[in-house]
């Protein structure tokens, strides 16, 4: 297995930028896994692959309308997430006034839910 | 059942892609290494939105008074219409690999054809899902091509899961309940059985291009009928031996299917396990929503 490191373009004028690496065998599997390692998430416009100590950058086949998909994968992205740990504290405050527990052990460290400060 | 047969065709799409799509998503933290872990995850992903979105279509289009939870998580396991291809364990890599590479393929002539249907919400609706289905087909050509070269063990393993996958890959082309109605309307601009020697054709070249056709002759000479667990034989349906051939050096589809039965309720096994544990949080809190 090689190393490649992998390239992006934010907007379609930027110039490569070196976003991260990956292990791939060969520059065709690269480009395959380089899509959704490091653009699942919308992060580009484009992408290219180059193995590490060569010069030669192959660029991947899959244009900004289709790089992080096309469908609905919001769940995939950091607001998706907006609002969930108020939401969880809701919860715990009607399963409390319920006068039901949820003892499921906290992780070491981790401050109990009857010192937890409220809010 | 909605006696409209166009809710049978959006389901079997559909129910293939929200189930194939569920085994897929089995192999998360589980998968080769970590970036394919990421890509074959993602592939689930897509395959799930895609069910959402025809889903989504068969109920806009008043076909079902079911939302797409209902749909996808709140049926009897002899309402889905799946192919039993989609519903087997994803046993090791190398029968992962073959299924999707055979499925996608098959997936992707299917799309092609209703993209140019008459029913212009579910032309839009598939064309939207090829732009992401593009990338599956590659994806699975790269590993295909990838185990096909060797080293010899990996080799074995694909050969062994395209010798396991080819029949009820065969049958995603099993025909709909009322076919001749949606052709003669348009909806289905091809017959099933058109579109599955167009695919058998294409993945039998490719097979023979990487010396694995053996698994399609194994198939012609002893196809085998797949137990089903689930739905009702009806009288009129004639079943005959399963089976592919080569003539004029192109392979084509001959007799009946194996694993068939999936596009009417009927599913192995494997399926009601699958569908307990995917369904599992919606029956046991129905109508939730997070």
């Amino acid at each position: 297995m090689a190393v490649f490191d992998v390239f992006g373009k934010r907007t379609a004028d930027d110039d490569w930028t070196l976003v991260g690496g990956i292990t791939a065998p060969d520059p065709e599997m690269a480009l395959v896994l380089a899509k959704e390692t490091h653009f699942r998430h919308k992060e580009g416009v484009a992408y290219a692959v180059r193995r590490r100590g060569e010069e030669e950058l192959h660029v991947g086949p899959y244009d900004a309308g289709v790089l992080g998909g096309v469908t609905d994968h919001s769940y995939r992205r950091q607001e998706a997430y907006t609002g969930v740990g108020g939401r969880q504290k809701r919860v715990s405050r009607q399963i409390q006034e319920r006068g039901l527990r949820i003892d499921r052990p906290r992780p070491p460290g981790h401050p109990s839910r009857d010192t937890e400060p409220d809010g | 059942m909605n006696g409209d047969p166009r809710l049978a065709l959006v389901l079997s799409v559909a129910d293939d892609e929200l189930v194939i799509g569920h085994r897929h998503s089995e192999w998360t933290g589980w998968a080769p290494h970590i970036e394919e872990d990421l890509a074959f995850s993602s592939i689930a992903q897509d395959e799930m939105a895609h069910a959402r979105l025809l889903y989504g279509l068969a109920r806009a289009a008043g076909l079902t008074d079911r939302d797409e939870d209902a749909l996808a998580l709140g049926r009897e396991p002899a309402e889905y219409h799946n192919a039993v291809l989609c519903e087997r364990p994803n046993g090791d890599w190398g029968y992962s690999v073959a299924r999707q590479y055979l499925y996608d393929t098959a997936d992707s002539v299917r799309l092609e054809a209703l993209a140019s249907s008459s029913w212009r919400e579910l032309a839009d609706v598939v064309n939207v899902m090829r732009l992401e289905e593009t990338y599956h087909v590659d994806h699975a050509r790269t590993w295909f091509s990838r185990l096909a070269g060797g080293p010899v063990t990996g080799r074995q393993r694909l050969a062994d899961g395209l010798s396991k996958a080819i029949g009820e890959a065969v049958a995603v082309f099993e025909p709909l309940p009322d076919e001749s109605k949606l052709i003669s309307d348009g909806v289905l601009p091809r017959s099933s059985e058109d579109l599955l020697n167009e695919w058998l054709g294409a993945v039998g070249k490719e097979l023979e291009a990487a010396s694995l056709d053996f698994v399609l002759e194994r198939h012609g000479s002893v196809g085998e009928m797949v137990p089903t667990g689930s739905g009702e034989v009806r009288g009129e349906e004639v079943f005959s031996p399963p089976g592919v051939n080569r003539r004029d050096g192109v392979w084509i589809h001959e007799g009946g299917f194996a694993g068939a039965g999936g596009r009417r309720g009927r599913h192995s096994d494997d399926f009601v396990p699958m569908w307990e544990e995917m369904t599992m949080l919606y029956r046991t809190h129905p109508g939730a929503r997070w």
